[in-house]
């Protein structure tokens, strides 16, 4: 059963992957990218961390993705406007460093996992989880405050302050 | 009981089925409180013709739906225009699967019920976007636009409200929570006063934002037909409008079940004395007074204008909801120990 | 509860600074906007309490279960980079206010920069490390955006913004791999952990862990072959913030960079020569790049360049011979002190003059303010590593150390290249000294930014003349 799971979810995310990159319309592509989160978060529920599973829906599927397709229609990109963009010399590169990066992951799989020395604790249950983000990792967690801190006030600055000035201030 | 859980293959489409059933029985019967709520609120009679006080004029009504033809306009995006009713109404679909319905029996007992309801939920908006995008049509595009501005904003007070419930329950799971409120409704999370002040601020907030979060008056402006025709769906007909028509009720009892688990006790009898009456009795009960709310407060009030809208939610519903978290929290901490 | 690990003294200094922050804002909300003129007494009122808890002993201890450092490194990090706060928060705000900037805007974002960049020099962990340089990068990029009315500013913001992400990208997925086959989170545990999967396949898989962090914080600190945003964000930018850029955030970077390389000290074979052609070519790029600019900022942002390039060649010294970061640290400082001054009195010269920096406006400045044009120059010629000026110390320590290392050739290009330097920052001095002034009528400084510009030459002075002095500082605060 899990392992059937496994493979149906992995499909999935990998797909959703391939489909972000294929197609050339966006909207397409952030739904591809969903179907990507929403499977990462059935991996999840598999690992046993119902709780993580949940975060990622609620970030992933309920707020980044919708904020991607909310810019998105209202830059009104539409398929036929937009060209295929071509990568000329630059894609390369592109390939070397993904083929770099295949070789990575490959070695991981080569070296059997990874030494696994970095404890989750006990289980993604929401006991274990706020036990180790309130005591463990409260500093980073207090960080990632000020991080979302900043970038509100940014934004507000920009936006109120910096835009370029418009001709009409209704 | 958790027999979601226990045996996935037996119990799983019989809870599929159950809940779709609950869900369309459920939209029959809101359709014509609704018409029948607001025709006694303005003096009139409502539906009539079909049997007895016209308890029969939803199901016509559905049948006719069902029958209609699905028309799908030139210069939609066929794959997205399709799929989007499937999400709303899965999305809605799912969140039944935790149903507390009466001690120790739910479909499935999660750890984190709650989260799961929002993560679910919040799926909705998915579809709605899809919806109005794929349509190709400007009234469309607007409502979902709006729509999806709106769910966003208001499951930040949502579920801080919420969160302030699991912070006194010590638990996210449905079935805790309600066990925590039993003995009788003084000690219903929203009437507690002695047990912690401060949920009753929340339970304002929550069911507030609920209303915004299913679309209902006054925060019904992703449809708002005077001035958007019918919103994302303005192009659908035939069976996949009916789809999102049974998201829409769907919605509204989730909404209602939800608030009646978190701050109306669930399944917990008014008095202990009232044992005897089953427990789904008790939620459906609490959750319909809920639904015959909405269609209340859709009689009376008004629609607010989108800047008034973002300023409830953001500058009222949030700060009020963070207050209320934190006192609620200190409260617990300090006066609970 | 059990707060037992936690000691939160140890984090002190960042939680003011961010206090200061949000003190700001919320002051300007509360006030409306009508005291902003306030809000730098605030923020310089967080800083100094700031400095005065990092001289504290009580923060010796690290915190937060070793998250936060109080080692010499991060010792000398905070110092830095709230001496250039205290430095360009004034100024800052003149500046901001006469080019209609939002003041408390500006204040609290500097301050939350300030924040993550203090929590990049303490990092113990990966987590902190990545999390502390979001926070000033963001900050940053916002900062760089403020003056949007001018396309260039925006540019600025939009080109530092995506460089930056592009390698946050490189530096997070680095992180992943080397975290996942070191088996830890912890920063100085990264040597042990890699020793121990040494000869295996996971080996590879660190390697490029290895690499990838690194071009991430080359790009971060601006070195080749990632510096192509340096021009375009530091000119583009509003010169205050780019004063703020090119001193305390680069002051931060290297910190952190030098954290990490020096627990990568047992694979150093790994990225020595990578991290060398790097700091070569920087320093000749950057050198010879800032020789041939007719505009003083793009001038000073190549230079910055430059100085990375020696200051990568330091932290190369450390790996290698296990050297300690003394050099770094020792460079940093008076780098930051004559940096921050000198953009501070380009801003000035450039409004009095063309207005948008030409070199030409240095013209004749000995005439015009002989105490700026004297000022001027010893700032410059600190830069260039005169002695007995404090620049002087720290490339001199820096090469030696290279030269231990077994770095001879790179640290004869890096003196070689600090001829070429002289040149360049001799120019605007020839221009103030030798020149005709264009315009005529003296240049008064106002008592802050005067302020500062004494302050940071006799700094230059100070630690050229007794470089011990800032040495032991660090050395005796630290475990």
């Amino acid at each position: 059963m899990e392992g059937i799971l496994f493979v149906l979810l992995s499909v999935l995310a990998l797909g959703g992957g391939l489909w972000v990159l294929l197609r050339r319309s966006p909207v397409d592509s952030a739904l591809g990218l969903l179907t990507t989160m929403v499977a990462i978060a059935g991996h999840y529920m598999l690992l046993d961390a119902p709780f993580l599973a949940a975060v990622q829906l609620i970030v992933y599927g309920g707020a980044v993705i919708i904020l991607f397709l909310f810019v998105i229609m209202l830059l009104n990109l539409r398929q036929d406007r937009l060209r295929a963009r071509r990568l000329a010399a630059g894609r390369w590169v592109y390939a070397l460093a993904g083929v770099a990066v295949l070789f990575c992951l490959a070695g991981i799989f080569l070296a059997g996992g990874t030494s696994g020395a970095v404890d989750a604790g006990p289980s993604g249950t929401v006991e274990a989880f706020g036990e180790a983000l309130f005591r463990r990792w409260v500093y980073p967690f207090e960080l990632t405050s000020v991080l979302l801190l900043a970038a509100l006030v940014g934004a507000v600055a920009l936006t109120r302050h910096a835009a370029p000035k418009a001709e009409d201030k209704a | 009981m958790d027999f979601l859980m226990g045996n996935i293959w037996l119990w799983g489409p019989i809870t599929a089925v159950v809940i779709a059933a609950v869900i369309t029985v459920n939209a029959l019967v809101s359709v014509y409180l609704e018409r029948k709520v607001s025709a006694w609120m303005q003096n009139r009679l409502g539906p009539m013709e079909n049997g007895p006080q016209g308890i029969f004029q939803t199901l016509i009504d559905a049948v006719k739906l069902i029958l209609k033809e699905d028309i799908i306009a030139r210069g939609i995006d066929r794959p997205l225009f399709k799929m989007a009713p499937y999400i709303v109404f899965g999305a809605s679909f799912a969140v039944f699967a935790v149903t507390p319905l009466a001690e120790g029996v739910s479909p499935a007992d999660l750890d984190v019920g709650v989260f799961y309801v929002l993560a679910i939920s919040s799926f909705v908006a998915v579809g709605i976007m899809m919806a109005g995008w794929s349509s190709n049509n400007k009234w469309s595009l607007y409502g979902a636009l709006r729509g999806v501005a709106q769910a966003v904003s208001y499951e930040v007070p949502l579920s801080l409200a919420v969160l302030t419930v699991v912070m006194a329950a010590g638990s996210m799971s449905l079935q805790t929570v309600c066990v925590e409120q039993g003995g009788g409704f003084w000690n219903w999370n929203g009437l507690a006063l002695h047990k912690n002040p401060f949920l009753v601020g929340s339970f304002l907030i929550y069911f507030i934002a609920s209303l915004a979060e299913v679309n209902r008056t006054p925060f019904d402006l992703p449809e708002a037909e005077s001035e958007l025709v019918g919103g994302y769906h303005t192009e659908y007909s035939g069976m996949r409008f009916a789809l999102f028509f049974l998201a829409e009720y769907a919605n509204m009892l989730a909404a209602g079940i939800l608030a009646s688990v978190l701050f109306l006790g669930g399944w917990q009898p008014l008095l202990p004395a009232l044992d005897f009456v089953p427990g789904p009795l008790w939620l459906f009960g609490k959750a319909y007074f809920f639904v015959v709310l909405q269609i209340w407060i859709r009689m009376t009030l008004p629609r607010l204008r989108v800047d008034q809208l973002m300023y409830v939610c953001w500058k009222v519903l949030v700060p009020g909801a963070l207050a209320m978290l934190v006192l609620g929290g200190l409260w617990q901490l300090m006066i609970k120990g | 509860m059990d707060f037992s690990g936690l000691n939160v003294a140890a984090l002190l200094p960042e939680l003011l600074v961010s206090g200061g922050g949000l003190l700001v804002m919320a002051l300007h909300a509360a006030f409306r906007g009508r005291q902003d003129r306030q809000l730098v007494w605030v923020s310089l009122a967080s800083v100094v309490a700031a400095l005065a808890f990092c001289l504290n002993p009580l923060t010796v201890e690290p915190g937060y279960f070793g998250s936060a450092l109080s080692d010499p490194m991060a010792f000398a990090g905070r110092i830095t980079v709230l001496a250039a706060l205290v430095l360009l928060l004034p100024g800052g705000v003149a500046y901001a206010r006469s080019r209609n900037l939002p003041q408390a805007e500006y204040l609290s974002l500097s301050l939350f920069a300030a924040t993550g960049m203090m929590a990049l020099a303490s990092a113990g962990d990966l987590i902190v490390l990545f999390l502390a340089v979001e926070v000033l990068s963001i900050s940053l990029y916002c900062l760089a955006g403020l003056m949007g009315e001018r396309e260039s500013s925006r540019q600025a913001a939009l080109t530092y913004f995506l460089a930056g992400s592009f390698a946050s990208g490189f530096l997070l997925f680095g992180m992943a791999l080397l975290s996942g086959s070191a088996g830890t989170l912890d920063i100085a545990a990264l040597g042990t952990g890699l020793a121990r999967v040494s000869g295996t396949g996971t080996q590879w898989v660190a390697l490029g862990g290895v690499v990838l962090m690194i071009a991430g914080l080359l790009f971060k600190v601006g070195a080749v072959p990632f510096h192509s945003w340096v021009a375009e964000v530091y000119s583009g930018s509003p010169t205050v913030v780019t004063a703020f850029m090119s001193t305390a955030a680069k002051a931060a970077a290297f910190a952190g960079f030098g954290r990490v390389l020096l627990a990568l000290g047992s694979v150093s074979e790994a990225w020595v020569p990578l991290v060398g052609i790097c700091a070569g070519a920087t320093m000749i790029l950057g050198n010879f790049t800032a020789l041939v600019q007719g505009n003083f900022k793009r001038m000073l942002a190549f230079s910055s360049v430059a100085h990375a390039g020696y200051l990568l060649l330091g932290l190369m010294a450390v790996g290698a011979a296990g050297e300690s970061l003394e050099a770094v640290i020792f460079y940093l400082l008076p780098y930051v002190l004559a940096n921050a001054a000198l953009f501070l009195v380009a801003a000035k010269v450039s409004q009095a003059g063309s207005g948008n920096y030409k070199l030409d406006d240095y013209k004749g400045l000995a005439r015009r303010n002989p105490w700026l044009a004297g000022l001027l120059a010893l700032l410059l010629l600190g830069l260039a590593g005169m002695p007995p000026l404090a620049g002087f110390m720290g490339k001199f320590m820096v090469f030696s150390a290279a030269v231990r290392a077994g770095h001879t050739g790179l640290a004869v290009l890096g003196i070689l290249t600090s001829v070429v330097a002289v040149f360049t920052y001799l120019r605007p001095v020839v221009y103030a000294w030798f020149h005709e002034p264009e315009e005529s009528g003296a240049l008064n400084l106002d008592g802050g930014l005067a302020f500062v510009v004494w302050v940071a030459g006799a700094g230059l002075l100070l630690l050229g003349l007794w470089p011990r002095l800032w040495l032991d500082l660090c050395a005796g605060i630290g475990v």
